[in-house]
């Protein structure tokens, strides 16, 4: 009788787990789809594609509960691990096969790693300008900026995760040695719109509430939104103020002097930075268009890249990126749309760090090897049991 | 004989429902107040925008003599201090979203004068003012000022405020403080709420500001904007729902197949020749040649000259609908930065009536 650990290798490398898994995840992908005609992409990305479980209604309104992609793809990568390349029978027979499933072993493992550590943004700049910086689509952070007279500045950020869990009652005190007080922040809203609020409510005349479920709203772009509240280190006594910090705000909450003992330090919340290991400078925007029509045709960027006083000029197009460190810019958009000539344009890239950025490139080759070898040596196999059908149909005739 | 012990053949059960209740109990440890210790700190060094406040390049506007401009607020574009007076103050905000509506604003500000809310019908009864080029309502009032926190108690004090609301944004103009300083500075907040326009294509600065043209993401976008132009309604005329690339769509009341629109369009689009030929391949008729054209009919308009034609024949849109017996009536106006366009179509008979209508309604655009 098999152990129980034996009947679980057993089932998790078999031919029906895999067979179970394919079907669930065409499941997956078709319910994700037809629910792109209600909701937004993100959200049918999020919901569906980055969740273990998520309840799928069918026409709106009847609940069928569905594994998210978070727990197929990972119960694929095992079944593939166990089945198609532990348990699998080896031999040349089975070379090619095993190839392959080493290649989709791969490709998964290159998705898994840019899920969980790659980083995507923009930059945007104007002809002359340079940056080290770039900013997130969709992640947010806090920054507490202190302003140092000769204009340099310290910043402590707090990323999203560290905050987007506070709904409710829920606060967090942050806090750091270097800062006059701490922050705590409370109440947040992954989507937020700010209200005048009635007197002696609210927040300096404020209060953030979720907007009405309408399309045109799933349709934008989140602005998150919180509660904060310095106070004093320890929590005993001191000056305190309260803000709001909203993801639309125009410009960052200025801390009160008896707060911050006359230090100029404001607060804010805006989409996440990452700094890059080198800067770019647009040297110059090039964009043409269709004669007659303000169409673009075609546009791209000359720049210079600088590291440890290294430069070096480089051409990004939309086909032709930027790689360097890790790093891959590409020429995105332009702006601002419309434009009048002579109005000064602003290029957009979008910046990628992905550790696997080359890995899917290596899986497919792998897989094409894979693919080769096996139906390679069938055609061979082929070739050689017609050729021996021939010579005993001669000998016979 | 296997050596392994064997499991209790309940195990799997129990392994699973401890997998699933896990995650309740560690969201159940995240109520209460904790405290976490802040890891990332970045230096930045002096530089262009490193530590300076953001640009407000969104609004172009005069300033009254005696206002002076406050520090920004995260969720005020504007506010002045009036007449040096530190207890009168004028501010103005954009918010996304309606902002709560017309009425619950309206009682708010009442609420903060220490009045009753106002009834419906007291609110619509409320004066219609233009407001960046949006109907808004005028609202005056006068009480003891409590302020926003409900803490300020300024006896006698007035409100002057404009308020207008879009499906995707809130505009709310407003100068408060002691009566007799409101009512000297009431000319002073007209000639502030008729400069008042947005800046041709204001982008909203990062708040680091550090060499990065801003993102787009955070401003409020979309039809909801104040459009470019100004106009009058003509008699018998009516404003049809919003559409995409126009500033306005307008019909004579209760036709169904005759329709006005303005639009404007960066460049020179193609040209006048272009255009107009362009309409008269829509109707089915041959091009004009430049001599023709230059004899076609002139308006003037926003301080130039703009060319008037009327075609009638075989209608073909841009969305494939046809309609025999049709008449166009355009209007093709060229800018140093723009082109305006104002156009007309619908059965021949009704364009015909009324071609007075748009003449006047293409000689009432201002800015």
């Amino acid at each position: 009788m098999r152990t129980f650990f034996a009947r679980t290798i057993a089932f998790l490398g078999s031919y029906g787990l895999a067979a179970i898994l394919m079907v669930l995840l065409m499941l997956l992908t078709l319910a994700g789809t037809l629910e792109q005609g209600r909701s937004t992409l993100y959200d049918v990305q999020t919901r569906y594609f980055e969740s273990v479980f998520v309840i799928h209604y069918i026409a709106g309104k009847y609940p069928v509960p569905l594994p998210g992609a978070m727990l197929l793809l990972p119960l694929l990568f095992v079944n593939l691990l166990v089945g198609g390349l532990w348990r699998m029978r080896k031999g040349t027979s089975t070379l090619g096969i095993f190839v392959v499933h080493l290649g989709i072993v791969l490709l998964l493992a290159g998705s898994w790693v840019e899920h969980q550590w790659s980083t995507k943004g923009q930059m945007k700049l104007e002809e002359g300008q340079s940056s080290d910086e770039y900013v997130a689509y969709r992640k947010w952070e806090v920054a507490i900026r202190e302003i140092h007279p000769d204009g340099s500045t310290r910043e402590y950020v707090i990323p999203e995760e560290e905050f987007d869990s506070l709904d409710g009652d829920a606060r967090y005190r942050f806090q750091h040695p270097d800062l006059p007080f701490d922050l705590v922040l409370s109440g947040y809203l992954p989507d937020a719109r700010p209200k005048p609020a009635e007197p002696g409510q609210g927040v300096r005349g404020y209060v953030l509430a979720p907007p009405p479920p309408t399309k045109a709203n799933r349709n934008r772009l989140d602005l998150p939104g919180l509660e904060a509240l310095t106070v004093a280190k320890g929590g005993e006594g001191g000056a305190s103020a309260r803000g709001l910090l909203f993801g639309g705000q125009r410009s960052p909450w200025t801390l009160p002097g008896a707060v911050t003992g006359g230090t100029r330090w404001q607060v804010m919340l805006r989409q996440r930075r990452w700094q890059l290991p080198f800067t770019i400078r647009l040297d110059r925007f090039v964009r043409e268009v269709y004669p007659g029509t303000g169409v673009p045709k075609r546009f791209s960027s000359f720049v210079t890249q600088t590291e440890s006083g290294v430069s070096r000029e480089a051409h990004i197009t939309m086909n032709e990126p930027l790689r360097s460190q890790g790093y891959t810019l590409y020429q995105s958009s332009w702006g601002p749309q419309g434009a009048p000539p002579g109005t000064r344009l602003f290029s957009t890239f979008s910046v990628v760090a992905n550790p696997s950025d080359r890995v899917p490139l290596i899986a497919c080759i792998v897989i094409g090897v894979g693919l080769l070898l096996h139906f390679g040596r069938k055609l061979h196999l082929y070739l050689k049991a017609q050729q021996r059908r021939l010579a005993a149909e001669r000998i016979v005739s | 004989m296997s050596s392994t012990p064997p499991l209790h053949p309940r195990f799997p059960l129990l392994l699973a429902a401890l997998t699933l209740l896990a995650p309740l109990g560690l969201a159940a440890c995240g109520r209460g107040e904790f405290t976490r210790t802040i890891t990332d700190v970045r230096e930045h060094p002096a530089g262009p925008g490193a530590g300076e406040e953001p640009e407000k390049p969104e609004w172009a506007y005069m300033v009254p003599e005696g206002w002076t401009l406050l520090p920004p607020r995260p969720l005020r574009d504007l506010g002045f201090r009036v007449a040096n007076d530190p207890q009168a103050e004028c501010t103005f905000t954009v918010l996304p979203g309606t902002g709560g509506g017309m009425a619950a604003n309206v009682n708010r500000w009442r609420r903060q004068l220490g009045l009753e809310p106002a009834t419906d019908e007291e609110i619509e009864a409320l004066e219609k003012q233009g407001f960046l080029g949006l109907p808004a309502r005028r609202v005056d009032l006068t009480g003891t000022y409590g302020g926003m926190r409900g803490d300020q108690g300024l006896e006698n004090a007035r409100l002057l405020g404009l308020i207008a609301v879009l499906p995707k944004n809130a505009l709310f103009l407003k100068m408060v403080g002691p009566a007799d300083v409101v009512e000297a500075e009431r000319a002073h907040f007209d000639a502030f709420a008729a400069s008042l326009k947005p800046k041709p294509h204001a982008r909203p600065t990062t708040p680091s500001g550090r060499g990065q043209p801003p993102s787009e993401g955070p401003a409020p976008a979309g039809p909801g904007r104040p459009p470019a132009l100004r106009w009058d309604v003509p008699e018998g005329w009516e404003e049809r729902p919003a559409r995409p690339m126009r500033e306005v769509t307008l019909a004579p009341k209760g036709s169904k197949g005759t329709e006005a629109y303005v639009a404007i369009l960066r460049g020179d689009a193609g040209g006048m020749a272009a255009n107009i030929n362009r309409w008269r391949g829509q109707m089915g008729q041959p091009p004009l040649s430049s001599a023709e054209i230059a004899a076609l009919l002139r308006l003037e308009v926003l301080g130039r000259e703009g060319v008037l034609v009327q075609i009638e024949g075989e209608f073909r849109g841009q969305g494939g609908e046809q309609a025999e017996g049709a008449a166009l009536l355009g209007f093709v106006l060229l800018r140093d930065e723009d082109a305006v366009f104002v156009k007309m179509t619908g059965p021949a008979d009704e364009v015909r009536t009324e071609k007075a209508n748009f003449e006047t309604f293409c000689r009432s655009l201002s800015q």
